[in-house]
């Protein structure tokens, strides 16, 4: 075996979504960095659609960037559609998405690694980790070569013993066209790691000059951007445009032809599917009565002709995929460039971590991304984010880094991996966070950016800018609240939105609650900036949050006092040495659990399916007891001091 | 290993303490069976893996005359653990209840490694050990205090979990209408999945459910504790003879002096399967005297508090003007009811009772005589049907406890935000906001969301040995 004498501090597996922000935070805070991809020329790969965020997705982009991740910076300059989804619903659940063009995505990304400092790229396979009395050492190569790391995250992806099916064929590969890694889990489930297989797809890709766009519904992307950065103020682009099909009852009728060769349903894939982004074979079955299903066209790039078919990810046969292809208006002559498929591989069940995505069976070994049974981008690159910065933090016996349920999304997607059972792909969703109202995508850098700039990830002007804007914004909240118009002003505004008059002037913050009214509707009466619609954007930013505040006022309080409540389960901890089976009234199945997720608060262990209150209580109690028989010496000593 | 102090062996006397012929004691604990064996010698050694019934005596060794001392004879029910009330090894001792055996039993049982219970202890072991859930751990309270026939029946419904399904069917519809909205919010774009106004009417329904399961609440108390009884009225007129009575005992002051009683005096009563609790107060009028005007500030007070008022009159005299105002100084809700005792009805009668007003129902209206018994057992039924025309309908959902009831307003509370939103045309999440924590608080009512300060105000009520 060839010992390299490389050493490294952080060692990154993969050079996927979770891979590049792992190997990014690290080297950032100052870690020397080696990354290692299979290969270099599919770096931050797109491996299913061409886009970045959407309904809850879009808030950890925007969570990722404040705390000085990479993810929204590139999502931005590859951009070629932004739009705000949820628009017609609260603030809260206004979600950005965009599309992109997948090979700028990947070439941004790479050179962002490229050109930063203590990070170095490698192209290799990994067959095994070098492990002495459980600490992680290092990585070992396919071709034998040892390269020493004080800490290795493994960001391997769908990689992990992946199969590959369309139709009744399938093959070992990580993706279409790349390969599969196969010793790898074998090497920790010798370990002692529990391995399960999960199963996701994809769909067919089309030849744009084939489709007839006129068919169907553009959707064109929004007249004004939000970016997903704070680093950028806007984004003035041409957007390309998205389009909207559906499928009919015929298409499925072919579909159905094909479940005699569905890898699906003839039982050949044994890995679990996410229910909540089924395969088109699925949906007919599952929602029977449906006629029919929402088909979107989004570009694969600026300059690439291909359309990504967003809703109809598929494992049938070729010629099923093609004829159903065929039967959706729009799509009639239809070229495939590109077969959907269903691909397998191993995962890992989180609940083998650490909150910090450490692993508990050996130390100085993390996993990340889609490794841990999530899906999408953007779940790998927040736990990537995480993973690299808890490397460092530990190497330099700093405390961890843990974002509570209450404070961000990366928060609830990570204490949810490592505390409940994931057995179908993980995805993010609003209604997974108790706190929705607060955990906005427009305060993302108002909750988490001092973090980032703690960690060395934001610099100190970013962070200086936030906090004049977070005082410029409590001022603006001050003033709406005390400022009172003349009535006849207040009236002109009214009048204008066609709102009925007022007979005694009201402060504005009042008057703003009334839903139809607006901040930019004072702009007639005032030329401050905060109404002025063309202001910059640090004043629009300002806009926002004080129209929120005011507005959702009541809720937001009631949210408040709500997790409150909360945060006295949250906050009280459970000692790692606490023996549960010392516990003796626990029910095995708990007890079992318990020892196996170790919870670090009360909180948490009541969140682990299976653990019941009764157990919760026993817990308590315990430490309640623990507690008071720790109080007795300690005051006595303070009596015979005195 | 410092041994878990829920596992300690712990030892209570679960009938009533003083001297009786027979007692109970009840061991619960991993030793609760291996301390037993190591005192009694019955007809057969005793079996940690059978629930059995022993007969013997239970001995101890005198330091003294190295011997062995009989302390009693006793009968020994064995339950194995899994198998008991507490889900532990437990034994229960009967014994005979004298006070020098019962000491015995627990100097022998406390020198082995048992400790004393604490209050409510056997029971949060019940509970945590899954033996109950939170509901029936309260029932259990409810049962051990029910001192009356009717609010035995309660305790044992809620026993069975009749409350518990209750709840359990509401927070199923909640947890529905939720979902709906969920949905919306995450898996579509601007979409409308749920149809407002059926989801409107539906959380209307839910809270007039809840809101009439609110309204049980004041029966409930009153079946569980007793509807509370005020006597009053002016000095003399028989107040503490009709408590005397009603009492079937000597149990206040009785004398032709007005402004004999001063301070109040509350006793149990008990009518067919009801209970009330009913109190003598002293006489209302301006006196001089500060005693007695404490004491008339002490009645007011209690009129106020009361289910049910007896207005006291002595019908052989002929003041009903002071009468009438007498009553209107006092502050009555309209909750409250009132029946006029026309008392020493055995005496010619002067009162002209139809002064009192024309509203005044017939059945509010009883004759009696304190001296001659008269008339009580018309008292006495008409006691009953009050209990009985409070009765809500279904029997299967009554609330008792102070905590159910705040916390089920807290639910209606919620809901009616929720409603108020969908009115205003907001959002699903704000809409789903309040549903969920409609839905956090019935958790907390069945204790699937569990906090400390529940645990703890719970087995506070619990007596020692239960
Ligand atoms: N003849 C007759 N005398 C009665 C009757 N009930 C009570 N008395 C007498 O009335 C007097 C007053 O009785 P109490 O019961 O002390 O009256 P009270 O209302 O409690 O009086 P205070 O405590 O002073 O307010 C006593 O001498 C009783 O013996 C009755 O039904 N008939
Ligand atoms: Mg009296």
């Amino acid at each position: 075996m060839h010992k390299s004498d490389d050493q490294y501090d952080v060692i990154v597996v993969g050079a996927g979504h979770a891979g590049c922000e792992a190997a990014l935070a690290a080297a950032r805070m100052g870690a020397s960095t080696l990354l290692i991809t299979l290969n270099i020329f599919s770096i931050a790969q797109m491996s299913c659609n061409p886009a970045i965020g959407g309904l809850a997705k879009g808030h950890l982009v925007k969570e990722i960037d404040a705390l000085g991740g990479e993810m929204g910076v590139v999502a931005d300059k590859s951009g070629i559609q932004f739009r705000l989804l949820n628009r017609s619903k609260g603030p809260a659940v206004w979600s950005p998405r965009a599309q992109n063009d997948r090979l700028a995505y990947s070439q941004i990304m790479r050179q962002t690694l490229e050109e930063q400092p203590h990070l170095v790229i490698r192209q290799h396979a990994i067959k095994g980790l070098v492990i002495h009395e459980n600490q992680i050492q290092g990585v070992l190569t396919d071709i034998d070569t040892r390269i020493r790391g004080r800490s290795v995250i493994l960001a391997s992806g769908t990689f992990l013993n992946g199969l590959i099916h369309v139709g009744m064929s399938h093959f070992p590969g990580g993706r279409s066209g790349d390969l599969a890694v196969s010793g790898l889990s074998d090497f920790l489930r010798e370990k002692g790691f529990i391995v399960g297989r999960l199963k996701t797809g994809t769909p067919p890709r089309i030849d744009g000059r084939s489709i007839d766009f006129s068919a169907m519904i553009e959707q064109p992307g929004d007249a004004e951007v939000v970016p997903f950065s704070h680093r950028h103020e806007r984004i003035d682009i041409e957007q390309k445009s998205c389009y909207l099909t559906r499928t009919s009852r015929h298409t499925h009728e072919l579909l159905r032809t094909g479940l005699s060769r569905s890898p699906l349903y003839q039982g050949v894939i044994k890995g679990v599917g996410p229910r909540y982004c089924p395969s088109i074979e699925d949906k007919i079955n599952r929602f029977a009565d449906k006629e029919s299903h929402q088909i979107f066209l989004e570009p694969e790039g600026r300059d690439s002709n291909e359309y990504y078919l967003n809703g109809f990810s598929t494992s049938l046969p070729e010629d099923v995929q093609i004829a159903a292809v065929r039967s959706i208006p729009g799509l009639e002559k239809a070229h495939l460039t590109r077969l959907g498929y269903a691909i397998e591989y191993d995962y890992f069940p989180p609940n083998q971590l650490y909150a910090t995505l450490e692993t508990k069976a050996i130390s100085g070994l993390y996993f990340a991304g889609q490794i841990n049974g999530t899906s999408g981008y953007e779940e790998a690159a927040a736990q990537g984010f995480i993973a690299g910065v808890n490397a460092v933090q530990k190497m330099r016996d700093e405390p961890p880094f843990i974002l509570s349920r209450q404070e961000a999304y990366i928060g609830v997607l990570i204490d949810d991996l490592v505390t409940k059972e994931v057995t179908e792909p993980y995805r993010m969703f609003t209604s997974l966070a108790e706190n929705r109202l607060h955990l906005r995508q427009d305060n993302a850098d108002l909750r988490l950016m001092l973090y980032g700039y703690r960690l060395g990830l934001i610099s100190a002007e970013a962070y200086t800018a936030l906090e004049k804007r977070r005082k410029a914004t409590a001022e603006a909240l001050q003033q709406l609240r005390e400022w009172r118009l003349p009535l006849a002003e207040v009236n002109a505004v009214l009048q204008a939105v066609g709102a009925a008059p007022l007979e005694h002037t009201d402060t504005i913050a009042k008057i703003l609650k009334r839903p139809e009214i607006t901040i930019c509707d004072f702009a007639r009466v005032s030329d401050h900036p905060l109404f002025d619609a063309r202001a910059d954007a640090q004043w629009r930013r300002i806009r926002t949050q004080v129209e929120i505040e005011i507005k959702y006022e009541g809720f937001l309080q009631r949210q408040q006092e709500q997790i409150q409540k909360m945060t006295a389960m949250e906050e009280h901890p459970i000692p790692a040495s606490l023996n549960y089976d010392a516990l003796l009234s626990l029910s095995a199945e708990s007890r079992e659990k318990l020892k196996r997720i170790q919870p670090r608060t009360l909180g948490q262990a009541s969140r682990i399916l299976g653990v019941g209150p009764e157990d919760i209580a026993v817990i308590m109690v315990f430490l309640h007891k623990e507690r008071h028989k720790k109080k007795v010496p300690r005051e006595t000593s303070a009596g015979e001091e005195s | 290993m410092i041994p878990h102090s829920l596992h300690d062996t712990i030892i209570a006397l679960a009938t009533p303490s003083g001297r009786s012929a027979l007692a109970i004691i009840r061991l619960s604990g991993d030793r609760a069976i291996a301390i037993m064996r190591e005192v009694f010698s019955g007809n057969r050694p005793l079996n940690e893996h059978k629930a059995g019934r022993y007969l013997g005596y239970l001995e101890v060794a005198d330091r003294s005359s190295e011997q062995t001392a009989r302390i009693d004879q006793v009968i020994l029910h064995v339950f194995p653990a899994g198998n008991s009330y507490t889900g532990e090894e437990m034994v229960e001792i009967n014994c005979h209840g004298s006070t020098y055996v019962i000491s015995q039993i627990f100097r022998i049982a406390l020198d082995k490694g048992a400790r004393m219970a604490e209050a409510g202890e056997f029971t949060k072991r019940a509970y945590i050990n899954g033996k109950m859930d939170l509901l029936q751990a309260e029932a259990v309270a409810d049962l051990i205090q029910a001192e009356s026939k009717t609010s035995l029946q309660q305790a044992l419904s809620q026993l069975d979990g009749d409350l518990s399904r209750n709840f359990q069917a509401i927070k199923e519809r909640l947890k529905h209408q939720c979902a709906l909205l969920e949905l919306e919010l995450d898996f579509s774009d601007d979409e409308q999945f749920v149809d407002r106004r059926h989801l409107m009417e539906e959380m209307c329904v839910l809270e007039k459910d809840i809101e009439s399961l609110i309204s049980t609440f004041d029966y409930g108390r009153e079946v569980r504790d007793g509807a509370h009884i005020v006597i009053a009225g002016r000095p003399n007129v028989g107040k503490s003879s009709l408590l005397n009575c009603l009492l079937a005992q000597d149990r206040a002051i009785v004398t032709s002096q007005p402004g004999t009683t001063r301070d109040s005096i509350e006793e149990a009563m008990r009518v067919e399967d009801w209970l009330f609790k009913i109190t003598d107060t002293a006489g209302i009028r301006d006196s001089a005297n500060e005693i007695e005007q404490m004491g008339v500030v002490r009645t007011k007070a209690l009129v106020e508090k009361a289910d049910l008022v007896l207005w006291v009159v002595d019908a052989s005299q002929k003041i009903e003007d002071e009468d009438i105002e007498r009553l209107r100084e006092l502050k009555l809700s309209t909750s409250q009811e009132i029946i006029f005792i026309l008392n020493k009805s055995d005496l010619e009668t002067k009162f002209a009772a139809h002064k009192l007003g024309h509203q005044i129902e017939p059945e509010n209206l009883i004759q009696v005589s304190c001296k001659t018994g008269a008339g009580l057992e018309d008292l006495r039924d008409r006691l009953k049907r009050y209990m009985e025309s409070r009765a809500p309908e279904k029997e299967a959902g009554i609330i008792t406890r102070v905590r159910h009831r705040n916390l089920l307003q807290q639910v209606a509370q919620h809901l009616n935000r929720a409603v108020e939103s969908i009115h205003d045309q907001l959002s699903a999440e704000f809409v789903a906001f309040d549903l969920r924590r409609a839905l956090d608080s019935i958790g907390e009512i069945v204790g699937e969301v569990t906090s400390e300060e529940i645990l703890q105000e719970i087995f506070s009520q619990f007596c020692i040995g239960k």
